[in-house]
């Protein structure tokens, strides 16, 4: 078969859109996130979504919005550790986990979650922290 | 350039998903879309999961559209509405009866005219604990002797249930009226449709039910009936050009059995219920009694979605015609619900043919033969679908039994289950095969190389089998009659004995020997049948030349006798052995293993395969067939021995009852297969 036109290099770079479906003001397209913040996004998505939450994807997700609601003590902690390592290993081959960090705000029943992972391939390392309110 | 998501229509959400991404690979724009978590990942997940269920719905709808792949029945039955076809109801189990009743006299003295049987519930009968009520659905009058008084309904159709009404009134400002039978459980072929003029009028016109518009016009009073949701059924009436369209302000009564199917089968015993009125309008409060012509019989479920499937088409392809010997048998099935198997053939296939009829030989669910009446109202329904030179007759299946008996050899090595588990498998398997589509049927075949082979793979212990056969027919006597019978095999029948019989029938009584002696049959290997009876155990012969057997053809004359009783009640059972083991049924002949009162188990030995292991092994719990004697005629049990011990295997043969000719249960000496007479119970195997 002849080639009939140029191959194009494609970016090597990850690009996904933004959660949030933000119009961006400048191209007023739906905006972009590109490199560490897509994959900043793609990790908070793995560790909100709850099991069976994806059409045909049972095992896809993870316990952790579920477990907001068990008794918080030591236990939970260590759960929501296990089950962030879990998820994230199974479904963001980008990553490498370095921390999981779980804090419990009993005043405002909330647990602050701040995960420390390493982007594949680059020297430093990245951080999401997020809030679940019971 | 760009390639589209090609695979939409796929049933397979990853196939979509994949087919989407395929297409984002050609973009620039994203590229996260092969990791779960990306947001593009979740917006793919939502697009394809929309896709797959736009494509399941669409494929579900369009599976509805075609009667083949249909699953709703509400959708099958209105595909079935193109070819006019309507799916039967739940069938009332029905009964033909004779009442005979007295009616007191008169003030004068003398009786009234009549007597009307009114509609409603008539009889009523208990089969296993549960009551049921038998119904008919319009009033029967009958004379009154003037001189007795006696009022007899001879020969009436009682249907098992209940007798229901319900009346509409024609709304023609209501474009949404219909004329719903409103009940479930209704024997549709018991709807009565009267029409009144107003709700104050007393005449009413009976409707008749229209199978089609043939010959119809504007005056007829006909209805048509179609299935609508739920089971129920919907009246409906002509246009005005085809059958008389009701009219504003009429009023339509419906009456019909609601019923409860096959549960009703078999009532042979029935009390009185009924009302009866005499001409003069009295209340006759005198019972009437009960005598049963024919058992209950043909109660049977709707139509199941299977069997729609299966007839409709075929239904439709006879065009309301019987002209093929197919026709027929569509037809019949259409026209009679307790239908298990049918077969018709023209008469000049037989021999001697009988030119100008077609045979429609009918096997019903219940196994019970037609009675007279429903064979007459059969013919007369079918001749209307048939030419005018052809006469159809209905015939009851002649079921021609299979007795099997087999020893299966199994290497204990390899296997842990016990003789009896195997004995299990090796039971499923003939079942199996018996039941499958070949055998029990009509134009059905044995064919003995797959018994053998079924039960080799029955499991994979078994290492071989040796599997005997035998065919049977029953028939019933005329007793104190003296009459001469002929039964047909339809098969060519072992004369290779060598002087052992290769025939052998149950016990009965005879006039010419005496009602004291009871005869047997056999044969002498030359075409001649014997009779004998036993003295000590010992045949000894009161006629050679009882009747002639027919080898070829496997017809067996039995000359003139007068039976008086039989020791198996009301049936002379014999069997033969067939010259071929496969054995093909034709025309009326319904092949059949264990399936009628003729028949019998089938015999399963097991036994180790091991040397200088034979048939009667110690493996327990063995039984020798009821009806094979394994004496060869000359030894005859004289004890009473229940567990009558081999002399070749050493070990014990399972249970061993007594016989009904004059020895009882005794010493088993060899396992050969000739026969010599056939016990009186089959459950309780016998050797002799």
């Amino acid at each position: 078969m002849a080639i009939t036109g140029k191959i194009k290099d494609f970016s090597r770079a990850f690009r996904d859109v933004k959660l949030s479906f933000l119009k961006n003001p400048v191209t007023s397209d739906i905006t972009q996130v590109k490199d560490a913040n897509a994959i900043r996004d793609a990790v908070r998505n793995i560790v909100l979504t709850r099991f069976g939450e994806r059409p045909f994807q049972p095992k896809y997700g993870s316990k952790v919005t579920d477990l907001l609601f068990e008794q918080a003590d030591q236990f939970l902690g260590e759960t929501l550790r296990d089950e962030i390592k879990i998820a994230i290993e199974n479904y963001e081959p980008r990553v490498s986990l370095i921390r999981t960090d779980i804090y419990l705000l009993e005043d405002s029943n909330e647990l602050e979650i701040e995960i420390e992972f390493l982007i594949i391939g680059q020297p430093l390392s990245q951080t999401v922290t997020f809030l679940l309110a019971r | 350039m760009a390639t589209r998501p090609s695979n939409l229509t796929t049933l397979d959400f990853e196939e979509i998903k994949e087919s989407i991404k395929s297409y984002l690979r050609t973009r620039s724009e994203f590229t996260d879309y092969d990791f779960e978590g990306s947001t593009l990942s979740y917006l793919i997940d939502t697009l394809a999961y929309n896709t797959y269920y736009s494509a399941f719905n669409a494929n579900l709808a369009v599976n509805e559209l075609f009667l083949p792949t249909s699953t709703i029945r509400d959708n099958i039955v209105n595909i079935l509405k193109y070819f006019n076809y309507t799916p039967d109801s739940i069938s009332a189990s029905k009964s033909v009866v004779t009442l005979n009743l007295v009616v007191p006299p008169l003030v004068d003295g003398g009786f009234p005219n009549t007597a009307t049987l009114k509609a409603g519930s008539v009889l009523a009968a208990r089969i296993d604990n549960d009551s049921y009520v038998f119904s008919i659905a319009e009033d029967v009058t009958t004379f009154v002797n003037s001189v007795t008084g006696s009022a007899q309904w001879a020969n009436l159709t009682v249907f098992e249930g209940q007798l229901l009404n319900y009346s509409y009134v024609v709304d023609k400002t209501n474009p949404e009226q219909r004329f719903v039978v409103p009940a479930e459980n209704v024997d549709i072929s018991t709807l009565k449709v009267y029409v009144r003029q107003s709700e104050n009028s007393t005449i009413r016109n009976n409707y008749v039910k229209a199978e089609n518009i043939i010959d119809l016009d504007e005056k007829d009073r006909v209805y048509f009936i179609q299935e609508v949701e739920d089971l129920r059924y919907e009246v409906y009436f002509g246009d005005g050009v085809f059958g008389r369209a009701s009219i504003d302000g009429e009023v339509v009564e419906l009456y019909y059995i609601q019923t409860h199917g096959p549960d009703a089968n078999n009532a042979g015993s029935f009390s009185f219920t009924g009302t009866v009125i005499d001409g003069t309008g009295r209340d006759i409060t005198s019972e009437a009694s009960v005598t049963v012509i024919s058992k209950s019989s043909g109660g049977v479920q709707a139509e199941s979605l299977e069997k729609i499937k299966f007839k409709a088409p075929r239904q439709f392809s006879t065009q309301n015609r019987a002209v093929t010997a197919k026709d027929y048998e569509n037809i019949f099935r259409s026209i009679y619900a307790d239908t298990d198997d049918v077969i018709a053939y023209g008469g000049e296939e037989l021999d001697p043919p009988q030119y100008g009829k077609v045979f429609v030989a009918v096997k019903t669910k219940t196994g019970l033969n037609l009675d007279t009446n429903t064979k007459r109202n059969l013919v007369r329904t079918l001749k209307g679908y048939s030419i005018a030179s052809i006469i159809p007759e209905i015939v009851d299946a002649k079921v021609l039994e299979i007795e099997l008996r087999t020893t299966a050899y199994y290497n204990i090595n390899s296997t842990n289950l016990s003789p009896n588990e195997i004995r299990n498998y090796v039971t499923d398997a003939i079942t199996n095969y018996v039941n499958g589509e070949s055998v029990k049927k009509f134009d059905g075949k044995f064919k003995y190389s797959k018994i053998q082979s079924a039960i080799d793979n029955a499991h994979p212990s078994i290492t071989s089998n040796i599997t005997k056969l035998r065919i049977r027919k029953c028939i019933t006597p005329s007793y104190g009659i003296a009459a001469s019978y002929c039964i047909d095999f339809h098969q060519p029948l072992n004369n290779e004995c060598h002087g052992i019989s290769s025939l052998a029938s149950s016990g009965f009584t005879t006039a010419e020997y005496g009602a004291a002696t009871t005869v047997y049959m056999d044969e002498d290997s030359m075409g001649n049948l014997r009779l004998f009876k036993l003295e000590e155990s010992v045949k000894v012969y009161v006629s050679e030349n009882a009747g002639k057997v027919n080898y070829n053809t496997g017809v067996v004359d039995i000359n003139t006798i007068t039976v008086l009783s039989t020791t198996i009640p009301n049936t002379i059972k014999i069997s033969v052995i067939p010259n071929t083991y496969d054995i093909i049924s034709k025309f009326d002949v319904y092949l059949s293993v264990n399936g009628s009162e003729c028949g019998i188990a089938p015999v399963v030995n097991v036994v180790p395969d091991i040397a200088g292991s034979l048939i009667d092994s110690p493996t327990t719990g063995n039984t020798d067939p009821s009806d094979f004697s394994s004496a060869g005629g000359t030894s005859f049990g004289s004890g009473t021995g229940s567990n009558g011990t081999t002399s070749t295997g050493g070990g014990t043969t399972g249970s061993v009852g007594t016989s009904t000719g004059a020895g009882t249960g005794g010493t088993l000496n060899d396992t050969n297969d000739n026969l010599d007479i056939i016990a009186g119970d089959d459950d309780t195997p016998n050797c002799f």
